[in-house]
């Protein structure tokens, strides 16, 4: 083994459905599945049964982007001033510790389950394109404001859908197996069987009722590091979870997928028997936000008031002082100007006060 | 292939390439409950990490990706020309094969001695996303 | 001497710190106040253990026998067998006690109502508490030094001897450590001093005992038995000449051996010429202008974005 400046190593962790293979795995890459033009396309390795897992970089020592201003200003994270996180690696031989080897840089690389539906939403959406994960939030999130709708193909059998992924959104779909890309289409599609052969119509309804599945499942295993408020009352922490599921998806659908599923109700939309009501929750937690904003700018301005009842005692004499003091100084410095050593003295004193 | 154990220490070295100088340095230190420290300091809770030095520094490490059927590799990549000279990130634009050349039988990432909350922290964290990472793309 | 002082055996080849403590002399007086003297080896060496001792008698012990009959002063103006000779006289057994049956846990030794403890810190243990991260939590090596003398005199007191006086020899500001102590020995008098060595005679016993214990454990560190160490101290060309001649490029000298936390270290490492490989710590990078320009914005830092697979869980 050979670890140089001129060989670039890197540290790969896969799981085992992958690691058999271990010989020829093959790196291809999509584009990023949330049109969101500053993410690089997402890397992804196919395992036994067609199962598809994307390749990530991670590297310990470093805030998330979330945090990462916050965490430079308590000094939790500091980096070097080539701005890399201060990690790097040892690789020790366990039989053998002199064939070791250090690797300047921290980063690592390990493989997740990735599901391929969430590439087939981003085509669905092909015009709902935004600059950052911020966008989505910003302003409205009503559906008009994601983008013209995308012209869609009425019905298509798999392999048609297949060569237009290829021929019109990217040709590295090609490295996509026809059974698996069949398998994700029929989880956002209607399948529509006709003189023997099966036809995909992907549509909005379909998208938004598999994404509610995936927020449920989200709900049942919310991070813990998230930061949820203590002492919330309950109906207000329900609907907080459910807000928090639905954002975590940012990273992966299209404004417009999110709009989508930010409005859905059962009430207005039947999709599936599903009853997560995702736009009341997201009410609720706005309203409290507003509520929660005006009780702090009430406090603000009580505290103002406050202050400027204490300060404007002091605000009204400090003028008058100053200017006392300035027409004094003038005069020391012309006194001053030839009385030897006392002068010192004088000029020392009067600048103690100023 | 052969096995190796990577230990992503809290500190840049700047160097990459081979050294004989782990057959006398780094080992594992299993005495370190003799170590003379503040009652305070000891704020593991009885969680046994795995500590090493290095010149004069106390790290604490634990094991990471490990029971998670996960099998580790160190992979040629290229040549540094052209590739994302920190990261050694794997091409996105064109496909590339994965070429193993050795394996890793463990990962172990280590904060400094008195850091150990970020070490907790950022593993629980990582263990976190896998975990939701696996339920959003089942 | 072929025979090691017990203080010894428990310490070498220990990467830790290790303490010793005598068996509690048969004959102390009743009648006669416990005096206990505290003194350290080695607290301003690169290289080597830092050692602690204490050692105590009765008062009438101390008048009668070992200031009359036994020439103990400060370590550092006895020659080093002088030294030895004066330590292997309290735990060396008598030759003719020797012989006889075994009497249980009695030691009969020449200077027998003495009894002592020691406390041998590592340089591992020196240098990991004066380098933890943040630096807020370093263990300094005051600290370790208080740290270890109460639990040394603690130590006695646990093994039943009633102290009455302690006197200890500090290189430190007196009447602050000897609040200190008077605070955790609310029933035992201190009497803390610079020098103590040379003004009493309890704590040149520990000084011998220290001094002792540290140059035979310098010793062991010896890879071969010509091999030139000098004192250890950074000013001595001997010294500064082993770091330069054994210094590795990544991990620098042997962990068992050095204390990292020294300058001199320091300086040796970060000077290109050594052939060091250059290693960053997150200490150098506090207050770096990043996180400065963080701490000026910090007021107008709220933030209103969504949390995202991407931000809260990648960098």
């Amino acid at each position: 083994m050979t670890v140089d400046k001129t060989t670039l190593s890197s540290i790969v962790a896969l799981p085992s459905a992958l690691a058999k293979y271990e010989q020829h795995i093959t790196v291809f890459s999509l584009p990023h599945p949330s049109n969101t033009s500053s993410k690089q396309r997402v890397r992804l390795m196919l395992g036994s049964n067609g199962q598809l897992f994307e390749l990530r970089s991670h590297v310990f020592s470093k805030s998330c982007k979330y945090n990462a201003k916050s965490d430079l200003a308590d000094d939790k994270y500091h980096y070097t001033t080539d701005d890399q996180p201060i990690k790097s690696v040892f690789l020790t031989n366990k039989e053998d510790r002199s064939d070791s080897y250090v690797i300047e840089s921290g980063c690592f690389q390990f493989a997740a389950k990735y599901d391929l539906t969430f590439n087939l939403i981003g085509y669905y959406h092909r015009n709902s394109i935004v600059a950052e994960e911020r966008d989505y939030t910003r302003g409205t999130t009503e559906p008009q404001t994601c983008g013209q709708p995308a012209a869609h193909p009425p019905c298509l059998t798999a392999r048609d859908y297949h060569d237009l992924l290829v021929d019109s959104h990217d040709p590295a779909w090609s490295g996509v197996p026809l059974e698996t890309l069949q398998s994700h289409l029929s989880n956002i599609a209607e399948p529509i069987e006709e003189a023997g052969e099966i036809f995909y119509k992907i549509t909005s309804n379909k998208i938004t009722a598999y994404l509610i599945l995936k927020v449920q499942k989200i709900l049942a295993r919310l991070p813990k590091s998230l930061p949820m408020p203590n002492n919330l009352p309950q109906e207000l922490s329900e609907a907080l979870k459910v807000v928090m599921s639905v954002n975590l998806l940012i990273s992966l659908i299209p404004k417009a997928a999110y709009s989508n599923l930010v409005h859905f109700s059962p009430e207005q939309q039947s999709v599936d028997s599903i009853q997560l009501n995702i736009s009341k929750a997201f009410d609720t937690y706005h309203n409290h936000q507003k509520s929660k904003l005006i009780s702090e700018k009430e406090q603000e301005l009580q505290l103002n008031a406050a202050m400027t009842v204490g300060l404007s005692v002091n605000s009204a004499k400090q003028p008058k002082k100053k200017v006392v003091k300035k027409s004094a100084i003038n005069k020391k410095v012309n006194v001053a100007s030839g009385k030897g050593s006392i002068d010192g003295f004088f000029k020392k004193s009067k600048q103690s006060k100023i | 292939m052969t096995e190796y154990t990577a230990h992503f220490i809290p500190c840049k070295v700047r160097y990459n390439g081979a050294t004989e100088e782990f057959v006398d340095n780094f080992h594992c230190d299993n005495e370190d409950d003799l170590t003379l420290k503040r009652k305070e300091d000891d704020s593991l809770n009885g969680e046994k990490l795995c500590v090493r030095h290095i010149r004069g520094r106390k790290i604490v490490g634990k094991k990471f990706l490990g029971s998670d059927g996960y099998q580790t590799f160190l992979v040629k990549t290229g040549t540094r020309e052209g590739e994302d000279g920190e990261t050694g990130q794997i091409s996105l634009d064109t496909t590339s094969k994965i070429e193993p050349i050795a394996k890793i039988s463990s990962m172990i990432n280590y904060e400094r001695d008195g850091n150990e909350e970020r070490l907790l922290e950022e593993l629980e964290k990582f263990q976190q996303f896998l975990d939701v990472s696996d339920v959003i793309h089942s | 001497m072929t025979e090691l002082p017990p203080t010894i055996p428990g310490s070498l080849n220990s990467l830790h710190t290790k303490n010793f403590f005598s068996e509690v002399p048969l004959n102390l007086d009743p009648q006669s106040p416990i005096i206990l003297g505290v003194d350290e080896a080695g607290r301003g060496p690169v290289m080597g253990p830092m050692v602690y001792a204490v050692s105590y008698c009765t008062k009438d012990y101390q008048d009668n026998i070992l200031i009359p009959k036994y020439e103990f002063d400060d370590s550092k103006k006895l020659t080093d067998p002088v030294r030895r000779s004066l330590f292997q006289k309290m735990w060396c057994p008598l030759p003719e006690v020797q012989d006889e049956p075994p009497t249980g846990s009695a030691k009969r030794t020449e200077i027998d109502g003495v009894g002592y403890a020691t406390t041998c810190i590592t340089p591992v243990d020196i240098s990991t508490g004066m380098l933890r991260y943040p630096p807020s939590k370093n263990y300094n090596l005051n600290a370790q030094a208080h740290d270890v003398t109460m639990n040394l005199i603690q130590g006695v007191l646990d093994q039943g001897v009633n102290i009455d006086h302690v006197y200890v020899d500090t290189v430190g500001p007196p009447a602050s450590y000897q609040k200190k102590l008077e605070g955790r020995f609310p029933h035992v008098k201190f009497t803390v001093a610079k020098k103590a060595d040379s003004l009493y005679c309890i704590v040149s016993v520990a000084s011998v005992v220290a001094k002792v214990t540290r140059d035979i454990l310098v010793d062991s560190l010896r890879s071969s038995p010509g091999e030139i160490i000098g004192s250890g101290y950074p000013s001595d060309p001997k010294t500064t000449a082993w770091l330069r001649k054994n210094q590795s490029p990544l991990f620098a000298w042997p962990k068992e051996m050095v204390r990292f936390s020294w300058q001199t270290c320091e300086t040796l490492m970060n000077n290109p010429s050594t052939g060091s490989i250059p290693i960053e710590w997150e200490e150098q990078f506090l207050n770096s202008k990043k996180n400065m320009a963080q701490q000026w914005a910090a007021k107008s830092m709220v933030n209103n974005e969504p949390i995202t697979l991407d931000n809260w869980f990648s960098s």
